[in-house]
């Protein structure tokens, strides 16, 4: 019954829910955001010859970590997981891995947020300063979502047409140059390098398992999540793909390794007809818009958790409270090298084991009380006994 | 009142995120380089700089005298000794007095005697700015750098301009991209190699010149041109020339080992299948000289370790048209094409023979069969990748080639 109350008095109200075809392009802030700038890099140094059987592979296989949000989602239609993990383990322990899920996502959103002042700083503005971009991104991302998630949703359902179509278009406009050379031979040093690939790129779903487990008591009909789920992840997956094999197909696993972000080098390559050149501009520009789609994503789900964990903290306050430590961990990040050096880590070593972690225990938990089993959904009996 | 404040801030946001703040960049401020040389210090010069550039500056102000009937050069040269590359640039700025902008440099090119000694800082510098594309092009020129950016093309405002069109659109040189060449030097299975640039007097080639001394090799590809002026007069002289194109400088790593040229130099092209619609001419016993004209070529080589020997099998399929031919001949007849076409793919197989030949005497796989073997036998490469060079230099090579002789021109038999 607290659930229920504490989801009436969201941000927004009733303007926080989103039809599927939203939760789709909300979803893409996670899974395409600004990941082809840096992930090409990280898997390419990895996997080299077999970076480009890397991503569609992970995206693949990890589709299985979405499978307890699904699961969650059918069980509590309309709850959050800061919501759901309460009711199945309890309210101590399900703070404690919301709080735990909101740590994380923390530390990810610092970085992605340091990470995108620094593309916008090298791509474009070189002369200015990190603190402006920061303090610049985090306005806006508060703008944003004071204005609630619905805002948020259709501003993503807008501008993910134009960053998809810039990936697209330069995924098409790099094709005459791919020189399929650059992709052989593959599977000679065995299927190590793929593997942990993939495993590089398993961070990126239990980031995205976070995100959804959060996204889902926003959708007009809880029923949908499954669909605007998996679609939000393999479509992602496969325009990850086509950009890591274009980039990989031009520039080869070697050099590829060594751009900071072969997409932009790829961007500043590609021509029209030996006419139009030097359309990285234009392509950067969309990626810095993903870049703030991606952002806000992260503020969200960290803020909507706190909320969840304090119900007596307001969305916009605890938005600013997550700001600050936010803030203040994309400030600290000494250099360029220490952020791709902390990215691997976080999402290797610590948002992965956190979210299996925390789906394994809120499944196994789930099972033992018996919550899992077929019949009424456990928020629909909540719901029903309350009225 | 939250919301006018919000909106305030994305205002201000906006506003300072627009042209101006830190990074602007206001046009008249900005020294436009078009293009950039690299040779070697002169003598006499202080010990400590090893770097000696050029730049060829877009004059902004002669574009607008241009435009109103006025006369002057559009682009203007000037160099500066340095410690690498980047001081250089500094001490040539302190001489211009404006930010020197490398957004519309399209070629870098480097003497030979520059390359010789390793292109290593050059590539680094080049390649570390955020502000130069991997598309840019890399020339060696045979003689001094700043001589080419100094020459006046007579079809085109500035040497750089004239130079890319020959590289893009009159495909007569060796084309490649900077950050391709980049990655060639870097791998493991493939050396790196550029084109040849030099500088010809306007007007074609003079015998005169010739007997003077003149390097200048009668027309021929590769022939290598200028560079032999010294002291003062070589700038004057060079305002008098023109660019010229022709040979492959050969790269091991970072440096340069040789050079290919004449038909060694076709051989390469011909092998990276860059020879699409040039002319070929040759010499032959049947039909004394004759030219065709390439139309399709389609190069596939094989590699193979044969008791500890590399075998190169180069197989060239092709199809050409006559565009000359010296001696009478009636094409209807289908044994003179059948004869034509022989003496064409020995001749084709030769010059990439002769081109493999000339790269085994540098130790330098300027073809990537290293690749050939990597990507055929991963586990055979990694066998052999240590001793790659002298397995290559000692390599047996067999070049064959087959086509059609698709047309005659618009003729089919020559008047006797």
């Amino acid at each position: 019954m607290k659930a229920v109350s504490r989801m009436s008095s969201s941000p927004k109200g009733s303007k926080t829910e989103i039809s599927s075809y939203q939760g789709v392009m909300v979803s893409f802030s996670i899974t395409i955001g600004t990941l082809f700038i840096t992930i090409t890099r990280e898997v390419g140094s990895i996997s080299g010859m077999e970076a480009y059987i890397a991503v569609p592979a992970a995206y693949l296989i990890m589709t299985i970590l979405l499978v307890p949000v699904f699961l969650f989602s059918s069980r509590f239609p309309g709850k959050r997981i800061g919501e759901y993990s309460q009711i199945i383990l309890g309210g101590f322990f399900g703070k404690l891995l919301s709080l735990a899920l909101m740590a994380v996502m923390m530390a990810v959103a610092a970085l992605v947020l340091r990470n995108t002042a620094e593309f916008w700083g090298a791509a474009l503005m070189p002369e200015t300063p990190v603190w402006f971009f920061l303090v610049t991104l985090l306005i806006l991302v508060i703008y944003t979502l004071m204005n609630g998630f619905e805002v948020y949703a259709r501003v993503c359902q807008v501008l993910f047409m134009i960053v998809i179509g810039s990936l697209l278009f330069l995924v098409i406009a790099s094709l005459i140059k791919v020189d399929l050379e650059n992709l052989l031979p593959v599977f000679y040093r065995g299927w190590e390098p793929l593997l942990r690939g993939c495993l590089r790129v398993a961070g990126i779903a239990a980031q995205y398992a976070v995100f959804s487990a959060v996204i889902c008591g926003h959708l007009r009909d809880a029923r949908t999540i499954a669909a605007t789920g998996l679609k939000g992840w393999l479509i992602a997956g496969l325009l990850l793909s086509l950009i890591m094999l274009a980039v990989q197909g031009v520039f080869g696993p070697q050099q590829m390794a060594k751009f900071v972000s072969p997409p932009l080098e790829l961007a500043k390559i590609i021509e029209i007809g030996g006419v139009a050149r030097g359309l990285e501009a234009l392509l950067v520009s969309s990626w810095i818009i993903a870049a703030f789609l991606q952002i806000t994503a992260y503020f969200y789900t960290t803020a909507i958790i706190m909320t969840d964990v304090f119900p007596r903290i307001s969305f916009p306050t605890s938005l600013l409270i997550v700001s600050a430590p936010i803030f203040a961990g994309a400030y600290l990040v000494n250099d360029q090298e220490q952020l791709f050096a902390l990215f691997p880590v976080l999402r290797t070593y610590l948002i992965l084991p956190v979210a299996i972690t925390a789906f394994g225990l809120l499944i196994t938990v789930a099972f033992l009380r018996g919550m899992l089993k077929n019949g009424t959904p456990s928020g629909q009996k909540e719901r029903e006994g309350m009225e | 009142m939250m919301q006018k404040l919000a909106v305030f801030f994305v205002i201000l946001a906006v506003i300072l995120n627009i042209t101006g703040c830190w990074s602007q960049k206001n046009m008249s401020d900005l020294a436009f380089v078009m293009g950039i040389g690299f040779d070697v210090p002169p003598e006499g010069a202080d010990a400590q700089m090893h770097e000696y550039l050029s730049l060829q500056i877009a004059v902004t102000s002669a574009f607008v005298q241009e435009a109103t009937g006025g006369a002057g050069g559009v682009a203007w040269v000037t160099s500066a000794l340095g410690k690498g590359p980047a001081d250089a640039e500094q001490s040539i700025a302190r001489q211009i007095g404006r930010v020197v902008f490398y957004g519309h440099t399209a070629a870098i090119l480097v003497s030979k005697e520059r390359a010789e000694k390793g292109l290593r800082g050059i590539l680094d510098a080049i390649e570390r700015y955020p502000g130069f594309r991997r598309s840019i092009r890399l020339f060696i020129v045979d003689g001094k750098a700043k001589d080419v950016l100094e020459a006046q093309p007579k079809l085109d405002q500035i040497s750089i301009a004239a130079m890319l069109r020959m590289v893009r659109h009159t495909g007569i040189t060796y084309d490649i991209p900077f950050g391709d060449f980049v990655a060639q030097t870097e791998s493991e299975t493939i050396e790196g190699a550029l084109p040849i640039a030099g500088t010809v007097p306007p007007g074609g080639y003079s015998t005169e010149k010739k007997e003077a001394g003149s390097e200048v090799g009668g027309g021929q590809e590769g022939g290598g041109a200028g560079g032999k002026q010294s002291g003062s007069d070589s700038s004057k002289q060079s305002q008098e020339k023109i660019v010229h194109m022709g040979g492959v400088a050969v790269f091991r790593e970072k440096k340069m080992v040789g050079t290919l040229e004449g038909q060694a130099s076709n051989g390469f092209l011909l092998f990276k299948e860059q020879f699409h619609n040039r002319i070929y001419a040759f010499e032959t016993d049947e039909f004394g000289d004759m030219s065709v004209i390439i139309r399709m070529l389609n190069v596939k080589p094989d590699v193979n370790i044969v008791k500890g020997r590399l075998q190169i099998r180069i197989k060239t399929v092709f199809s050409a048209g006559v565009v000359h031919v010296e001696t009478a001949q009636d094409f209807t007849d289908k044994h003179i094409r059948e004869k034509v076409t022989r003496v064409l793919a020995g001749e084709l197989a030769d010059a990439i023979k002769q081109a493999v030949t000339k790269a085994q005497s540098y130790g330098s796989d300027v073809f990537g069969f290293g690749g050939q073997l990597f990507r055929k036998n991963p586990k055979l490469w990694k066998q052999y990748r240590e001793t790659w060079p002298e397995l290559f230099s000692n390599a047996e090579v067999q070049s064959d080639a087959s086509g059609t002789i698709i047309r005659t021109g618009i003729i089919r038999q020559s008047s006797s």
